[in-house]
């Protein structure tokens, strides 16, 4: 093992690589430029600095996401900005050739290089889901016991709030985890019935996967049911879906439950 | 000293009425990445970050009437994020799983194993090096030693380029403390990538 490497502890070099951007090293301090420790120090601040900001870049959700998150329509006014920071038209012009040249680029350069962003996303079957949760203690990410939270979780992310309707002894709800599956926004709920583990995966019908159900294991059955714009899928190790008919719109409270289609 | 690049995002505090869903989503659009950031510097990782995020909109859209016209939404947000991630992480504590990573941990595992698959996932960083996965690994487990207020501060300094003062107005502490931690943090994570060596050669030059 080599000795760690020195690193400068005074204040003033600091301040140098708090200013650090990318590609102006050679704009450094003299000193800083000058020393080899000290170079490599900032070198190394540049790769880091680099990487957290591509590592945790954020881009604001789409103006109908939010609109959903928050039950309003998408129609947004523009932000009432103070006279001193609006753009004048030959700012505006500016930004707009700008803006013209890196969609210029990024339409011409990009594709060269590959998917600049490959999606986050990536389908996985649901018994996957299902085992390395169990595995991993089969422990809800949220504990959700109230019913607005309940029905306000499913309208965030499948659009439609849903209610559980009373259990009959046996069965009960864990919780409710986002461990993907058929879309980044697909919802699971944990339970227990007759003290196995069940999950019912909660999406869209239009993120239905064809290989939802895939994946041979005998011990494990899928059950498929389809209403109201949504697909459920129960995986569970009984011979039967006992929760999926249990998870209903609110709206419809007591409504007559579809069977599940087993798999 | 560089300007921060969305200094101007702080303009758009002022006198609004969060109550009107348009309103309070343009507002919360602008300042989301900020807040994400600070999810994810409370958190430790960015998987669940936007979760967090959006939980916390909700919750702040329902107490818009607390809001104070004039003061800084961001600010206000930043803090019912940081009380939604602190919640987060005291449920997390006592849970073994986190269904939202074993997936995510999975397919890069499972792409990892493919060897140019590899970089499907690492194109998401832009410029490919030899050991940039190792790199990044390396990277993600020394800043998970860093305190959450130092993350977030640290963050938000070098993602958003947001100025001392801002990063003190969003996390409600001294503008020294932000600074302060700023620089122990980037201390910290030099000291810890630079005691790496393997960190920083190829596979190929690392192995014994």
């Amino acid at each position: 093992m080599s000795t760690p490497h020195p690193l400068p502890p005074d204040e003033a070099i600091e301040a140098a690589l708090d200013d650090l951007q990318q590609g102006q090293c050679a704009a450094l301090d003299p000193r800083v430029a000058g020393d080899s420790a000290l170079s490599s120090a900032a070198g190394l601040q540049q790769r880091i600095d680099g990487r957290l900001a591509r590592l945790f870049q954020f881009d604001p959700p789409p103006p109908d996401a939010v609109a959903s998150l928050l039950g309003a329509p998408a129609a947004e006014p523009a932000p009432a900005l103070p006279r001193a920071v609006k753009l004048r038209r030959w700012h505006a012009a500016a930004a707009l050739a700008a803006a013209a040249a890196i969609a210029w680029a990024v339409l011409t350069i990009a594709p060269r290089n590959g998917p600049a962003h490959a999606p986050l996303f990536a389908f996985q079957p649901l018994r996957e889901i299902y085992r390395e949760t169990v595995a991993q203690g089969f422990e809800p990410y949220y504990e959700c016991r109230e019913a607005d939270r309940f029905a306000d979780t499913f309208a965030r992310r499948q659009g439609l709030p849903l209610q559980l309707l009373p259990l009959p002894v046996g069965s009960s709800m864990l919780g409710l985890s986002y461990p993907g599956g058929l879309s980044r926004h697909t919802t699971a709920m944990l339970g227990r019935v007759d003290g196995q583990p069940v999950m019912v995966f909660v999406d869209r019908a239009a993120a239905d996967q064809p290989g939802a159900a895939a994946g041979g294991d005998a011990s494990l059955r899928i059950f498929r049911a389809q209403r109201d714009g949504l697909v459920f899928y129960e995986v569970t190790p009984l011979g039967e879906a006992r929760l999926t008919d249990y998870l209903a719109p609110v709206e419809r409270r007591g409504a007559a439950p579809q069977p599940s289609t087993a798999h | 000293m560089t300007p921060p690049q969305n200094c101007d995002r702080t303009a758009i505090a002022g006198p609004v009425d969060l109550a009107d869903p348009r309103s309070f989503a343009a507002h919360y659009r602008a300042a989301y990445s900020r807040l994400a950031l600070v999810a994810a510097g409370m958190i430790g990782d960015r998987t669940a970050a936007e979760d967090v995020v959006q939980d916390a909109a909700i919750i702040a859209f329902q107490r818009a009437a607390q809001f104070t016209p004039g003061t800084n939404f961001a600010a206000w947000m930043a803090e019912i994020v940081r009380r939604c991630a602190l919640n987060y992480r005291r449920k997390a504590k006592h849970r073994k799983t986190y269904p939202a990573d074993p997936a995510l941990l999975s397919q890069v595992e499972h792409q990892g194993a493919g060897g140019e698959s590899w970089r499907s996932i690492a194109s998401l960083s832009g410029d490919m090096l030899e050991d940039q996965g190792q790199f990044d690994d390396e990277l993600i487990r020394a800043l998970k030693q860093l305190s959450p207020e130092a993350r977030c501060c640290l963050l938000l300094r070098t993602v958003e380029r947001l100025s001392y003062a801002e990063i003190a107005a969003l996390m409600h502490m001294p503008e020294g403390t932000a600074m302060s931690h700023v620089h122990r943090s980037r201390t910290a994570l030099r000291r810890a990538l630079s005691r790496e060596p393997a960190a920083h050669l190829p596979a190929s030059e690392a192995a014994p």
